[in-house]
């Protein structure tokens, strides 16, 4: 990252993916967005440059946010979590009316993978972060990262094959 | 076979990256603007660390000549100043006078330390440990010596901070 990059340019250019990697731990689009936004807020006061991979540093962040807000969610009642559950589930913009089956296919068989592979999907697809960045980021080897991506890859194809 | 297998990975792969995620709302952009405006800046808060530590090398300069001059100072006024009761004869005269390092010795009495602030500035990568959180925290200490001879009490008061480094669990 550019030692002087304007946190509104890291917004933009990484905002979407982070709330998409942020929804894995959160029940509902706003609770995705408020994980983010409090990450963000946390990441950039706290940055140093040359400490380790700044971006690999961003998502430790977010994903500790929405971690948080989930153990917190477990504390709301019933009614509440209901409503927060059925909310929005729309992870990605809408598309073509022919490929709208197909999208939804996608999202309901990311739901179904396990955390571990779908969080390292998300960072390599959605976020572009390199697998170094990725294995910075949770901690393991860039051959653990690698190698849930590709057992990812391959079930989620199987899963949306399944369900479309 | 294996080939076929790769080809569709990777066509399915094309496939995904061409979903663009929802993109991020304009409340989002609110939200950090305002929090990072009311929290200062990082470049903000490293310099109001820098001040902080030059406040805290200051007074213990300061705490340490003061010392220094008090016991020159009373060192002198004592070899100076005539006993009562004995008129026209130097102070120390007829009188034992302990050793230097006795009369001159100062020791510590006190020592309180007060945590006057804490911050979580968020996990960082640290070479070794992986992602940790790094907590700050500010102490006030006070320190006093006191001279039993001379009757004399010394107090300092050191500014401190200590950064400690906590293990994160990403699962």
């Amino acid at each position: 990252m550019e030692p002087d990059i304007d946190w509104r340019r890291l917004l933009e250019e990484r905002g979407s993916a982070l709330v998409l990697y942020a929804r894995q731990w959160t029940d509902s689009l706003a609770d995705a967005e408020d994980a983010v936004q409090e990450g963000f807020i946390r990441f950039w006061k706290a940055r140093e440059s040359g400490v380790g991979d700044q971006i690999a540093i961003l998502y430790v962040s977010v994903k500790r946010s929405a971690l948080d807000r989930r153990r917190s969610e477990t504390r709301r009642n019933a009614r509440e979590r209901f409503a927060a559950e059925t909310g929005d589930k729309l992870y990605f913009q809408k598309t073509a009316i022919e490929y709208e089956e197909r999208r939804q296919a996608i999202e309901k068989a990311l739901e179904e993978l396990p955390d571990s592979q779908r969080e390292v999907l998300v960072m390599k697809i959605w976020g572009e972060l390199t697998f170094k960045q990725i294995a910075e980021a949770l901690g393991e080897s860039q051959n653990t990262v690698a190698s849930r991506y590709r057992y990812g890859l391959q079930a989620l194809r199987h899963l949306v094959d399944r369900n479309t | 076979m294996n080939m076929n297998h790769d080809q569709e990975d990777s066509d399915f792969e094309r496939e995904l990256r061409e979903l663009k995620p929802t993109g991020i709302t304009p409340g989002i952009r609110r939200s950090v603007a305002l929090g990072l405006q009311d929290g200062a800046d990082s470049a903000d808060a490293r310099e109001s660390r820098g001040e902080w530590r030059w406040v805290a090398c200051v007074s213990a300069l300061a705490a340490g000549l003061l010392v220094v001059a008090t016991i020159h100072f009373m060192t002198g006024f004592n070899s100076k100043v005539p006993s009562a009761g004995h008129e026209g004869q130097p102070a120390t005269a007829g009188i034992e006078r302990p050793s230097s390092e006795s009369r001159d010795t100062f020791r510590p009495v006190a020592v309180r330390s007060e945590m006057v602030a804490q911050r979580d500035e968020g996990p960082v990568l640290v070479s070794n440990m992986g992602p940790v959180r790094k907590l700050r925290y500010r102490f006030v200490d006070d320190v006093k010596w006191h001279n039993e001879h001379r009757n004399l009490t010394l107090a300092a008061r050191v500014p401190r901070e200590e950064v400690v480094l906590v293990s994160l669990e990403t699962y």
